[in-house]
């Protein structure tokens, strides 16, 4: 086989394979959710496990410690996906940590 | 204007409009990147057929079944559209091995980055107790895995509309109208860029008062945010150095290099037809309003992204205009 012909199919090749990591990867930014997203959705279940403390009075000592380690993990993940946002942290600050209840 | 030139020109505008609409998206980042590889891989098709078709012209062998030689008849009777092979020419083969060479290099200063220290050291100092799951590198790392990606598919996307510019554009022949919308599209673009985002306000003092860091890619956003002796106003080559090194903004930079020392070379060439030195001018001009747009504006414009590809379209199509047609050879059995 002819040499420039023998590189124009490794460039060929090349330009084949780029493609599909490029289809793979637009793929990949279209259907998965940003970090952003996911720390918006994570910091939105803490906030909504806050609220439900809030709003039942009734609740015993061990369903008040467990909904305060759920918003807990929910604000931790926050945190982990967006560890600069200061809202996030804030949150995660302003709550009782886990080690914390007796 | 020809069919494919139209294709080209269409595709540009739904990539303008969808970055005009959802500016700084990650998705919109998707999506463009989605539209040009498919282009891409139908271009591809095209190629293969009239690379085979050049190959059995040329030495006689045929690398094809005949079955699939039979499926191509139906462009028997067109020529050999050798000048498509131009993509094979030095230059362009250069130029991308040099946007190939910077996403390694960057993929590897990111990989290797000493952000997880600094941010380990930000948020020790917010009295966050995370577990040490959440400060392993791969936790500092994964939550910006779509901007990595996304610069990626930026880059990948510039190099599928450079090639499918050359393989869309006849040589030598009337591509005024091509060229005019290319051109206008450019210039659309470039004004936007101007009106949009506030130049910076001294871009060459910007650049001697940051140090070669190289901390890898979404970290000059996240360490001006930190206020690390990096302005918050900063340009695209400021960025560039930030995040990839001056070696890497070297080995993004050559490819462009590679280009002008092609241009430079037909405008010098006496065989260059004044129309076609004409057109080198212009190529030059938009390279060098590119790296106006790099040096003057503010990396985080919106319109950036549109203003790049349609740069780099035209550049792509007045290159394969300016390319000099080889002489057919006779059979070199």
């Amino acid at each position: 086989m002819h040499n420039a012909h023998k590189w124009r199919l490794v460039s060929l090749y090349t330009l084949f394979f780029l493609c599909v990591a490029a289809l793979t990867s637009a793929l990949y930014l279209i259907v998965f959710e940003t970090a952003d997203q996911r720390a918006a959705w994570s910091y939105e279940t803490g906030n909504a496990y806050m609220d439900f403390l809030k709003e039942s009075p009734d609740l015993s000592l061990q369903e008040q410690q467990q909904a305060t380690h759920s918003a807990y993990n929910a604000y931790r993940d926050a945190v982990r996906y967006a560890p600069l946002e200061s809202t996030y942290r804030d949150a995660l600050n302003n709550i009782q940590k886990p080690e914390q209840f007796k | 204007m020809r069919l494919s030139s139209f294709l080209l020109l269409s595709a540009l505008i739904v990539t303008s409009i969808i970055f005009w609409l959802f500016p700084a998206s990650i998705k919109a980042v998707g999506f463009v990147t989605l539209l040009w590889s498919f282009l891409m891989l139908s271009s591809l098709g095209n190629l293969i057929g009239i690379l085979e078709k050049n190959s059995a012209h040329f030495s006689g062998i045929s690398y094809l079944p005949s079955r699939i030689l039979g499926a191509m008849s139906h462009q028997k009777h067109k020529t050999h559209k050798a000048h498509l092979l131009n993509i094979f020419r030095a230059p362009v083969a250069l130029y991308l091995s040099c946007g190939l060479a910077y996403i390694a290099w960057g993929l590897y200063i990111t990989l290797n980055s000493n952000i997880p220290e600094t941010l380990q050291g930000i948020l020790s100092n917010t009295q966050i107790l995370l577990d040490e799951d959440t400060m392993s590198v791969r936790a500092i790392i994964d939550p910006y895995a779509h901007t990595y990606i996304a610069h990626i598919c930026m880059l990948i996307t510039t190099g599928f509309i450079f090639i499918i510019g050359i393989l869309k554009t006849a040589p030598s022949e009337n591509n005024k109208a091509l060229l005019t919308a290319l051109a206008g599209l450019f210039i659309t673009h470039w004004t936007a860029a101007l009106i949009s985002s506030l130049p910076i306000e001294n871009p060459i003092a910007s650049l001697s008062t940051f140090q070669d860091i190289h901390t890898g890619w979404h970290t000059a956003e996240l360490l001006a945010s930190l206020q690390t002796n990096i302005s918050t106003s900063y340009s695209l080559l400021t960025q560039r150095i930030i995040e990839a090194g001056w070696v890497g903004t070297f080995i993004l930079y050559t490819g462009a290099l590679l280009l002008i020392s092609s241009f430079l070379r037909r405008i010098s060439r006496k065989s260059t037809e004044a129309h076609n030195r004409f057109y080198a001018i212009g190529a030059l001009t938009t390279l060098s309003m590119l790296l106006i747009a790099d040096i003057a504006f503010s990396a985080q414009s919106a319109a950036l992204p549109a203003l790049w590809l349609s740069g780099w379209a035209l550049i792509a199509c007045l290159w394969q205009t300016t390319t000099p047609i080889k002489q057919k050879r006779s059979n070199t059995n």
